[in-house]
């Protein structure tokens, strides 16, 4: 037996296998000093492991890492439904302008020929606050239509419907808004009313169910 | 009646504290054992104990319920502490550290034989020593080191006997193995 089989045999006695070949490893121990050195080391490597086993580690901290964890995934839910709400809402915007632009454009009156215009002309500011201030009071006028429309069902007496404007709307296309941005305002709120109302009913059912953890016991 | 590994997961994803509080008592003492023996700082220790359990239930449900949950855990343990041994090895402060501890090695020979090991597992790789802890320390199998290396069973015999080689010859020369009297 070689000295490189002799210590493949003490790794294998490491390892808690049963080491076959004992026999003639003993004999080439008897001759050889450099292998009885390995031999001996490894008792002392036993012997060392048997203390350093014995080391009982402290109890570590089981509290903390629980109290950072629910905080943890409080903070990452919280930001999910977050993200989540965000895309709703872009894809509701996005839904809602897509409808008004197709109303606009498909369904609307046609337009009467525009005098030429050159490519790199800009648009004056007072005909960009112009049609501005024309779409939103056809966005409110519709959304409170829309709105209002189904309850008017179960009222006896007819609603008036507000009078937003009298013109068509390719006049308010081209000419400035007949309505002050106050008043568009309130029609905005009246007409998207219901909306706001669920969504912070959803919101307070979301915060209602958040884990509330003893380090942030409102959980925020 | 205690609750297998899969439906404390479970319950864990839905953010059950009673059952988060279970997961983390069922394995931190393995894995704070582990960075204990490993970084020998206690504060390193929970630090990384920490970082390892957030990471555990971040990426929980990752986790495939076919295979057990035990090797999934250590493999995280022992990534993190490879990086942080990794990253410790080039902060200058720690050989200061290394040297008191080896400095003020006790009086008793069992003490001494153990702070030995220890000083000559401080000098392996990162690799080399978290095999040697978790062979001969924790009394992992083969098999599970594997799993938690995600390497072969072969790799991690080979790692292991060299770090016994360097470990031995350390004892070695360092006086710890008693002269042969013929
Ligand atoms: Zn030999």
């Amino acid at each position: 037996m070689r000295c490189a089989d002799c210590l493949e045999l003490l790794q294998r006695s490491l390892d808690g296998e049963s080491a076959a070949g004992g026999a003639e490893c003993e004999l080439h121990l008897a001759n050889c000093p450099a292998c009885q050195e390995w031999f001996a080391a490894a008792r002392r490597l036993e012997e060392g492991l048997r203390v350093l086993r014995a080391q009982i580690s402290e109890p570590g901290p089981s509290e903390r890492i629980v109290a950072l964890v629910l905080r943890d995934h409080a903070l990452r839910r919280r930001r999910r439904w977050r993200a989540g709400w965000a895309a709703a809402a872009a894809v509701a915007l996005a839904v809602g302008l897509g409808l008004w632009r197709g109303h606009y454009t498909d369904t609307g009156p046609e337009l009467p020929p525009a005098a030429p215009v050159l490519a790199s002309e800009e648009p004056s500011l007072q005909r960009q606050v112009a049609e501005v201030g024309s779409a939103l009071a056809d966005l409110a006028r519709r959304t409170t239509q829309e709105a209002v429309g189904p309850t008017r069902l179960f009222v006896p007496e007819p609603v008036p419907t507000p009078r937003l404007s009298n013109v068509t709307l390719v006049s308010q296309a081209w000419e400035p808004p007949k309505q002050s941005l106050r008043d568009v305002g309130a029609g905005v709120s009246a007409g998207l009313e219901p909306v706001t109302t669920s969504f912070r009913r959803a919101v307070d059912l979301f915060l209602r169910d958040l884990p509330v953890s003893p380090d942030n016991p409102t959980g925020l | 009646m205690t609750l297998d590994d899969a439906d404390l997961v479970q319950r864990c994803l839905h953010g059950e504290a009673t059952a988060i509080r279970l997961l983390v008592e069922r394995f931190q003492p393995e894995v704070f054992g582990l960075c204990v023996r490993l970084l020998h700082h206690r504060q390193d220790a929970e630090d990384v104990t920490q970082e390892v359990f957030l990471r555990v239930f971040r990426s929980l449900r990752r986790w495939n319920n076919a295979r057990p949950l035990r090797p999934w855990i250590l493999r995280i343990a022992v990534n993190r502490c490879r990086t942080w041994l990794g990253r410790r090895a080039r902060r200058p402060e720690l050989v200061d550290y290394l040297q008191d501890t080896v400095a003020d090695r006790p009086a008793d020979d069992a003490a001494e034989l153990a702070a030995e090991i220890r000083a000559a597992l401080e000098v392996l790789r990162p690799e080399y020593r978290i095999v040697f802890v978790l062979f001969h320390e924790h009394g992992h199998s083969y098999e599970m080191i594997a799993a938690a290396f995600d390497r072969p069973v072969g790799t991690i015999k080979t790692w292991l006997h060299r770090a016994r080689l360097e470990v031995l010859q350390r004892l070695k020369r360092r006086g710890m193995v008693p002269e042969r009297h013929p």
